[in-house]
This record gives C-alpha cells, sequence and structure tokens, in this order.
C-alpha cells in the first residue's frame, strides 16, 4: 500500500544543503508492522513524517494506495488524514482544552459523522480501552500512559488503513510501555491495521514483524 | 463540529481570562459607541417617514441674497400663498401654517408664554393627517377658534372629560378670546410637527391691527415663522413649481434681486440644519459624520487589541491546530473555528455594550438627542443592527489572525519549531503604532482645542462683560420708562441703557449704508445697534475719536466702528469723524468713532458696524452692577421692580459673560467629547500593550532567567523590555503630530481670531504617552525580572 521510490529530504543551509534522507527505497504491504530504527538524527523521524503527509519529499516518488502523492492536491490530503491515516505521538499532542471523550470524538467531527454513530464509535473506543470512567478528564489530569492511550484511541476510532507512530513510548516507563505496544500488536493483527512506528527500542521493535534500519538518511 | 469549536473558544477565553477580559472591554467600548451613534443616526433619519403621500410633501424655502449677506429661510411671504392657490396647477394643498407664541391665560390661571401654537387653516390637515377625537377641520374655518391636542388639553383643563374642554374659553396675550373647537391626537412616530394648539388663522384675517403688525401684505416679508408645507399632484416634478415661485414673486420685487426659490422634499427638512423649522431640533449630518469616524477609530483600537494579543497567542495556539490538522482539518476548518472564537469575543463585547449604552446615554446627555433613548431597542432597526456589528468586528477582527493561524505546518508545530511572537511581531509593531498614533493624534487635538478655548475666553473683547445683564422689556414704553426710573434708585445698579442688543449678541440687524468720501461703501448690508446715549459708557466701550451720541428718539448721530471707517477709506478715525453716513439713503452726521469691539465669538471677524439711536427698537434693558454690589440682592430688587411693572410676565435676566459663553457652546462640546475619546483611546492602547507585555514576559522567562544567572541587574532587565516600546512610541508621536497639526491648523481656521499651534503640544502629549507606556510594561518587566531564576530556568 506504501511504496517510496528514491525519496530525497534536504533542507537550505547557506550555500549547501544539508541532507536528511538519500535515496530511499521502501515498500510496505497492507496489514504490516513495521519498527524504523536508527540513531538519533538519522532521519526517520522526518521519514515517518513524509509517510504521513505531513511533509512533502524534495525528490522522488511516494505512492499511498496506489496513488501519486505529490499530484494530490491539499482536499485529496485533508481527506486521507480524514479516513486512511492515524497518528500517535510521542508527546501525544492531545488538545488540551477538549476532555477525553472530546479530543476521541474529533476525527469522526471532521469526517461529518451523524451525531448517533459518533456516540457509538466514541462509546465502544471508551469501553475497549477501560476508560469509561475517565471520559470527562482533561488531559492535564491523566497518567502519560493514560494519554498516550487516548492518544491511540483517536487514532484508530476513524478506522484508518495504518497508523504512523512517532516513538509512541519514549516518553513512558516500561509497564506502560509493554502494554501501549501489546495494543499495537493486537490492533495490528485483530483489526488488521498497517502500523509504521520509530522507535529506539529492539523490545518494541520485537512486537513488530519487520525492521528498517536507517542510517545517515539511507536504508541499510 | 461547531459546538466542538465553540467549547474550545470558551475554554480558551477562560483559561486566559485576563487576555479575553482586555479583547472584550477593548471592543465593547467601540461596539457601544457604534451602538449610540447608530441610534442617534437611525433616530435623526427616521422623522416623518410615516406620512401618507409624504413623497409628494414640499416646503417652500429661500434664498435671499443683500449681496453682502446671504440668508436661507423658511419664511414665505402672506400674498404668495394666495397666489400659488389660484394660479398653480401642479400643487394638491397648500398648507399655511404661522406659528405663534402667546402669553396663555385661563380665567385666573397663567400659564406664561408656550411654545407649540400655531395658526392653522383646515388645509393643513389634508396635508397632515390627525385623528380627530372631537371636531373636524371645517371649524378652523371660523376666526376665534382653536382645536388642542390630547396633551394640551389636559394641560389646560386637568382631569376634565375631553368632551366638556370644547367650547371653554382660552385668552392669548390678554387680548384675544378663543374657544376650542376641536381636539386631535398628537401624530404618532417621529415627527417635527408637533404642535400643541392649532388656532384659526380666520382670527389673524379678520383682525387688521394684527395684520398690519405681521406685515400681512408685504411680498418681501420672509419670516421664518409663516411656513407653507404643501402636496404636489401625483407625477408633478418640484422644479416646475420653482419656476413657477420665481414666476410669481418676481414682479413684486427688484429687478436685480438674486434670490432663489426652491420646493424641499419633507425628508430633508430634518435633516437641513441651515434652515429652521419652528425651532425644532434639527440633525447636524456633518457632526454625525465625525462621530461615525470616532467610532471607526475606537473600533480600530479595539480591533487591533484583538488582532495583536491573537497572533502573539499563536505560539500557544500553533500545538492545537498541528493536531488538528494532523487529524484532518483543512485549512478552511482552522479559519472557521478561529473566525468562531472572534465572533465568541465579539458576541460578549456586544453583551457588555448593550449594558454600557445606558451609562453612555446619560454621561453624553448633552450630544444626544432627547428622543434617543434605550426603548430604541425595540426597533428591529436598532435591535438588528447589534448581530450586524457583531458580524462586521468578528470577521474584521478575527479574519488575519485566523489565516495567520491556519497558515502553520503541522509538522513544524509538533516538532516544537513555532514561535508566534517572533514571526508577527513586525505586524505588531506596526498595529500598535496605528493605536498609539490615534491615540497621541486625539491626546494633542485636546490640548490644542483647550488652547483656543481658554484664549477666547481670555482675549479683550473691547467691553466689559462682568456684572452687566440684559432683559428684554415686555412692550409699552411708558412702564419699562416708569421701571428704569425706579431701578435708578437702586443702589446696588451703577448705570441703566435702552438699546437692542448687548455688544455681542448671537442675532443680527442689517441695514443698507452708504460712507465714504469716495463712495467706498455704496449700498451695501452693514451692522447696525440701537442704543442710548448710557450704552458706550455703560459697556466701557471705547471711543477712538469724537464723542458719544447725544439723546434722540430716532436715527439722529452715528457712531462707527474703526473696521468701519477704514473701510470706509478713512485713514485716521480722525478723518471718519463729521462725515456724512446714508442710512436707508437718509444722511447723517458720524460724529464719533468707538474702538473695535467684539460683536459675535471669535469665529467671525469684527464687522463695519454702525451704532445709533431710535426710539422704537430699545427693547432690552441693559443694567451695569456695581463692582462692590451683592449681585443676588441687587437681583431680588431689579425683580421686584419688574414685578410690580411687569405682573403677568417672568423676569428672565441674561447675564453678559453668560450670554457669550453660548458662542461657544460647540467648542466646548467638542472638547468634552475629545477628552473622552482621548482618555478612552488611550485605556484601550495601554491595555493592549498590557496584553502584549505579559505575553513577551511570559516568552521570555528563560531568557531573563538566563541573563540573570549571568549577571544581569533587575534595571537593566527592564530597560531591555522598554526599549522597543519607547522606539514605537516616538515613531507613533511622529505620525501623531503631523495628522494632529494639519487637521487642527484647518479647525483654527473657523476662527477669525485663533492662536497658533504652540510647540510644546507636541513633545508633551508624547511624554504622556510614553510616560503610560513604559508605566505599563516596566511594571510587567519587572515582575518578571524579580523572579528568582533558579524558578524560571528550572519549569523549562
Amino acid at each position: 500500500m506504501i511504496q517510496l521510490r528514491n525519496i530525497s529530504k534536504h533542507y537550505p543551509v547557506g550555500f549547501g544543503k544539508h541532507e536528511i534522507l538519500k535515496n530511499v527505497d521502501m515498500v510496505i504491504h497492507e496489514g504490516e508492522f513495521v519498527s524504523i530504527m536508527g540513531p538519533s538524527g538519522s532521519g526517520k523521524s522526518t521519514l515517518l513524517h513524509i509517510l504521513g503527509l505531513l511533509e512533502e519529499p524534495s525528490e522522488g516518488e511516494y505512492l499511498f494506495q496506489g496513488e501519486l502523492v505529490h499530484k494530490m492536491n491539499d482536499k485529496k490530503r485533508t481527506q486521507l488524514h480524514r479516513g486512511a491515516i492515524g497518528f500517535v505521538f510521542q508527546a501525544y499532542h492531545l488538545i488540551d482544552e477538549l476532555t477525553v471523550y472530546e479530543n476521541i470524538e474529533t476525527p469522526l467531527l471532521y469526517k461529518n459523522m451523524p451525531s448517533s454513530e459518533r456516540k457509538s464509535r466514541v462509546a465502544d473506543i471508551l469501553d475497549r480501552f477501560n476508560m469509561v470512567a475517565k471520559k470527562d478528564l482533561f488531559p492535564n489530569q491523566l497518567s502519560g500512559g493514560q494519554q498516550q492511550l487516548v492518544g491511540i484511541a483517536r487514532a484508530i476510532v476513524a478506522e484508518p488503513s495504518v497508523i504512523f507512530a512517532d516513538e509512541p513510548t519514549g516518553n513512558l516507563h516500561s509497564d506502560q510501555a509493554k502494554s501501549i505496544m501489546e495494543l499495537f500488536a493486537e490492533l495490528n493483527k485483530k483489526d488488521g491495521i498497517t502500523i509504521v512506528q520509530v522507535t529506539h527500542s529492539d523490545v518494541n521493535a520485537g512486537y513488530g514483524n519487520r525492521v528498517v534500519e536507517i542510517m545517515d538518511g539511507r536504508i541499510k | 463540529m461547531i459546538r466542538n469549536y465553540i467549547r474550545t473558544a470558551l475554554r480558551n477565553l477562560w483559561k486566559n481570562r485576563f487576555m479575553s477580559f482586555v479583547n472584550i472591554l477593548g471592543l465593547s467600548v467601540g461596539i457601544s459607541a457604534a451602538l449610540v451613534i447608530w441610534m442617534i443616526v437611525h433616530y435623526d433619519l427616521s422623522f416623518d417617514r410615516f406620512h401618507q403621500n409624504g413623497d409628494r410633501m414640499y416646503r417652500i424655502v429661500s434664498r435671499l441674497d443683500f449681496h453682502q449677506m446671504i440668508i436661507n429661510t423658511s419664511g414665505v411671504p402672506i400674498p404668495l400663498i394666495e397666489a400659488l392657490r389660484s394660479q398653480s396647477a401642479g400643487i394638491e394643498e397648500t398648507a399655511f401654517l404661522y406659528q405663534y407664541s402667546p402669553n396663555v391665560k385661563i380665567g385666573e390661571r397663567k400659564f406664561g408664554v408656550l411654545e407649540k401654537t400655531t395658526f392653522a387653516e383646515p388645509e393643513y390637515f389634508n396635508v397632515v393627517e390627525y385623528k380627530w377625537l372631537y371636531g373636524s377641520p371645517v371649524v378652523l374655518k371660523n376666526p376665534l377658534q382653536a382645536v388642542l391636542t390630547e396633551e394640551r388639553a389636559e394641560q389646560y383643563f386637568p382631569g376634565t372629560p375631553l368632551a366638556e374642554v370644547i367650547g371653554r374659553e382660552v385668552k392669548y396675550d390678554d387680548s384675544i378670546s378663543v374657544s376650542v373647537a376641536g381636539i386631535v391626537q398628537s401624530l404618532k412616530g417621529r415627527t417635527d410637527f408637533d404642535f400643541q394648539e392649532f388656532v384659526s388663522m380666520q382670527t389673524v384675517r379678520s383682525d387688521l391691527g394684527m395684520q398690519r403688525m405681521r406685515g400681512w401684505d408685504s411680498w418681501n416679508n420672509f419670516n421664518s415663522s409663516i411656513n407653507v408645507i404643501l402636496r404636489l399632484r401625483p407625477g408633478v416634478a418640484p422644479e416646475k413649481i420653482d419656476a413657477e415661485l420665481a414666476a410669481l414673486i418676481k414682479p413684486h420685487t427688484d429687478k436685480d434681486s438674486e434670490n432663489k426659490y426652491s420646493l424641499q422634499p419633507l425628508r430633508e427638512i430634518h435633516l437641513d440644519p441651515g434652515i429652521d423649522f419652528f425651532g425644532q431640533r434639527q440633525a447636524n449630518l456633518p457632526v454625525l459624520y465625525k462621530l461615525g469616524a470616532l467610532v471607526v477609530f475606537l473600533l480600530l483600537l479595539g480591533g487591533i487589541n484583538f488582532v495583536n494579543l491573537q497572533t502573539a497567542q499563536a505560539g500557544e495556539r500553533a500545538k492545537e491546530i498541528g493536531i488538528r490538522k494532523s487529524l484532518g482539518s483543512s485549512k478552511s476548518s482552522v479559519v472557521a473555528q478561529f473566525l468562531g472564537e472572534s465572533f465568541v469575543m465579539a458576541t460578549f463585547a456586544a453583551i457588555v455594550s448593550i449594558l454600557l449604552v445606558p451609562a453612555i446615554l446619560a454621561a453624553f446627555r448633552n450630544f444626544i438627542p432627547e428622543g434617543v433613548t434605550i426603548a430604541m431597542f425595540a426597533e428591529w432597526q436598532v435591535f438588528l443592527f447589534i448581530p450586524a456589528l457583531v458580524l462586521v468586528v468578528g470577521l474584521l477582527a478575527g479574519i488575519y489572525p485566523a489565516f495567520v493561524l491556519a497558515r502553520f505546518q503541522p509538522v513544524k508545530v509538533l516538532k516544537n519549531q513555532v514561535y508566534g511572537i517572533n514571526s508577527k511581531a513586525r505586524l505588531r509593531q506596526v498595529l500598535t503604532v496605528s493605536q498609539f498614533s490615534i491615540a497621541l493624534a486625539l491626546i494633542m487635538a485636546t490640548i490644542i482645542v483647550s488652547e483656543q478655548t481658554k484664549y477666547v475666553n481670555r482675549k479683550d473683547l473691547g467691553f466689559a462683560k462682568d456684572a452687566r445683564l440684559f432683559v428684554k422689556a415686555p412692550g409699552f414704553r411708558a412702564t419699562t420708562d416708569k421701571m428704569k426710573d425706579q431701578l435708578e434708585a437702586v443702589p446696588e445698579i451703577e448705570m441703566i441703557s435702552q438699546a437692542y442688543s448687548p455688544p455681542s449678541f448671537s442675532g443680527t440687524s442689517s441695514t443698507t449704508m452708504s460712507f465714504g468720501s469716495n463712495g467706498e461703501i455704496k449700498d451695501a448690508m452693514v451692522e447696525m445697534k440701537y442704543i442710548d446715549e448710557k450704552y458706550v459708557p455703560l459697556y466701557g466701550i471705547k471711543i477712538a475719536a469724537g464723542r458719544n451720541l447725544l439723546p434722540a428718539d430716532t436715527i439722529h448721530e452715528v457712531l462707527v466702528n474703526e473696521s468701519f471707517a477704514k473701510a470706509a477709506g478713512f485713514k485716521t478715525p480722525e478723518d471718519a469723524v463729521g462725515q456724512l453716513i446714508a442710512i436707508n439713503g437718509k444722511k447723517h452726521p458720524v460724529v464719533g468713532v468707538v474702538a473695535d469691539f467684539h460683536t459675535k465669538g471669535m469665529q467671525s471677524r469684527i464687522p463695519p458696524l454702525a451704532l445709533s439711536t431710535d426710539e422704537l427698537r430699545k427693547t432690552m434693558l441693559h443694567v451695569a452692577l456695581r463692582k462692590d454690589a451683592d449681585v443676588p440682592r441687587a437681583l431680588d430688587k431689579i425683580k421686584a421692580a419688574w414685578d410690580a411693572s411687569f405682573p403677568d410676565d417672568d423676569f428672565k435676566p441674561t447675564f453678559v459673560d453668560e450670554a457669550l459663553a453660548r458662542f461657544y457652546d460647540s467648542e466646548v462640546k467638542l472638547r468634552q467629547l475629545l477628552g473622552w475619546a482621548t482618555g478612552i483611546a488611550i485605556f484601550i492602547s495601554c491595555l493592549g500593550l498590557l496584553g502584549l507585555a505579559i505575553y513577551a514576559t511570559r516568552q521570555r522567562t528563560k531568557e531573563i532567567g538566563i541573563r540573570k544567572v549571568l549577571g544581569a541587574s533587575v534595571g537593566s532587565i527592564v530597560v531591555l523590555f522598554s526599549k522597543d516600546v519607547t522606539k514605537l512610541v516616538c515613531i507613533a508621536a511622529f505620525i501623531a503630530s503631523g495628522v494632529a497639526w494639519y487637521a487642527m491648523d484647518k479647525w483654527l481656521t473657523g476662527f477669525a481670531y485663533h492662536i497658533h499651534i504652540p510647540w510644546w503640544v507636541f513633545p508633551s502629549a508624547a511624554a504622556t504617552a510614553l510616560l503610560l507606556a513604559l508605566a505599563t510594561v516596566a511594571a510587567q518587566a519587572l515582575k518578571a525580572a524579580m523572579v528568582n531564576p533558579v524558578q524560571s530556568l528550572k519549569s523549562e
């Protein structure tokens, strides 16, 4: 479902340029759980952002579900963010002014889902993640693990075909990390969601079925 | 979705309570000012819009050209009315109104002089439709009949059923007895036709004495209390009647008269203060335009605060926007969300403004027409103006920040690469400079206006104004003379003069004169004052050459002022003495030249002026009190003498200095208004600055901490923060100085005698604004600088 052909990314620095990704080729099939690994500054987050349509490559072609990404207009990309793609961030990135319930509901609002269906979907997710009692709390009233749970709930509520996770457990201690990773594995197996995560940890990479190692902007 | 936006908006408002307060307060000041001005505009524009066939109703107005003087009047010579009725085919109905202010007595009860009474014919009621409770228009066909409104009937005969009021007697000026023949309802809706009492025109027509007194047969009598309201036949162009008017009047005036006569549409009457309508308050459109401009400024100031604070906050809001975009929010939905926030803000501001309106109406009573009240909220034009204003203000204030916020790249936001406060700092500087330019220009204008008012009050007028009063005597020379003799005996009184107007007077009386050995002044309209031999010494007017007038009953000897002597070509005042002056074609000797004195406010140049005696026009009694006199006691004594001589008339004296102050009513009002606007502008600007200062210090907490660890003193940190503001206020001061100088220089040309704008106005205004701005910013900087750096660095 994802195909990168000769992708490069560089920023202008002074008179030269700073290369982050160099000639990356990669294929990710539907239903895979891929872990991108590499040292700090190797370009893995940039790669994830390109995959998630948050950033554009400087060169190369990217096909998402068989379509060329750089030919898509803003509207089409927004459409993909609404339906096909879900994000989970290291810093959770919940909206501080909204409650747990409202945070999870937001993607469905952007999809213009009717109110009754929205309510039942959010209720299902809350139930599945055992968070019904916390639905009216604000993010700052939750622990880090709970916040990341909300982040994942928000990512899957719109039933995306792929989730991009940027060091989803980077800010959590190991117990919490373990349950989060188990949740990802379950989503991958039971729900058939393709997952692409960036991680530093070999343990976390073990939950996936393939590891892509990246070094100085190149895939090894 | 909308609920989701409103929810985040409200929670954000609450989270940033202080900023919200600043924004709402700033916007509400502008909105409430806009609301009040709109109420005034709507009030003035809705006069006399309800008449049937109102689009065919006109009044006759004339532009009389006296060569030196143009007079616009709604007065109509009475013979013209009959001529119109018999000769003009385009007119459907002609109503002839003759305002009358009688001294009313019913039995033994005195009502004093009552306004809002007019002579009228039945035809008037065909043009302006009234609801008749008793009687019908025909009753006005007979002499000595009166029709009252319900209100007037209740005033005259309190508690009496209306049916019993019919046939009762009302006495005018102790000589005319009329009987009440009908009762009508006052017109509903806003109208300048608010007469309370109609007396049959036949009353005048059948009384030769009254006719003679009122110049009944004269084609040259354009008395503004005689008006004609007419209704044209459908399809008749008013220009056609204009031509007919000129053709009818022409044979009766000078061949070379350049007078112009025209029809003025009903809806323009209320909006033309140049031509009075029976003394009604009329709308002054230029003033309304100026107030409108002021409102725009105030709204601008509030809007600038909103834009500044919202873009300064952008850094903090950026994360939310990034997340929303990654969840599938399009640019337009981010714009919609933030516009929604500004609408919420504007709505709150509107609610606050509605609460402010009664206070504003009370504070500005002197500027606001009486009919403008809170009750006007019930009118849809006012009611719907509020949401319309919310929409406009919300859109204008919100659109820019909304687009700035929507442009954020989510990936940068999520990587913490957005520093909103720096990226838009230039724009905020520009806006802050504009804000302070407005505030500063207002400060400067206020100072200049008050300097000019000080000047006009201090300037030597050429005559004495203190402890001098005048009162209009109600007639009957013999009685006035007797009273004057009585007053001569009052020890507090220094001198009494019988004359027409005081030296400075709002009214002007002018006559045709020729003066000058070579005919420099020929048949010109020159201002004339009718005085007696006591007038010049009483008012301390200096005689530059020759001598004072001797007592006389008619125009005999003449005094002229220096300006007149100069205009007539005499090099020195002495040269004019002994020359002959022609007044209305008759020659009289000039016996003296008086030094120039101001006959009007400082707006007008001192005109050429002649002074002479005329027994018939000495209708006012002028009294100078002794310097050490006890004024209230002296007034009591004068009043006692007055009451003995004129028991039926109220004693209404006017002090000369008070009458003078009236020349500057509009300047005093302007100064008050500017004072308010200045205060509000400074307040809003400083409030906005305070908001920005809070943000800047919050953003730079870490920087302050690091600087302190490196050894910076509290003082140096305060200086660091104050530098920018100083620069901005100085730029604003330059801009404002130019604008204020240009505008106020123009305003001063409205005065024939005015100050030169003093240089110190500009630096002192700038210093005031700078002081306020620095106080606002430095307080915040000081607070931040006093914090122990350990705390600020730990929190990161």
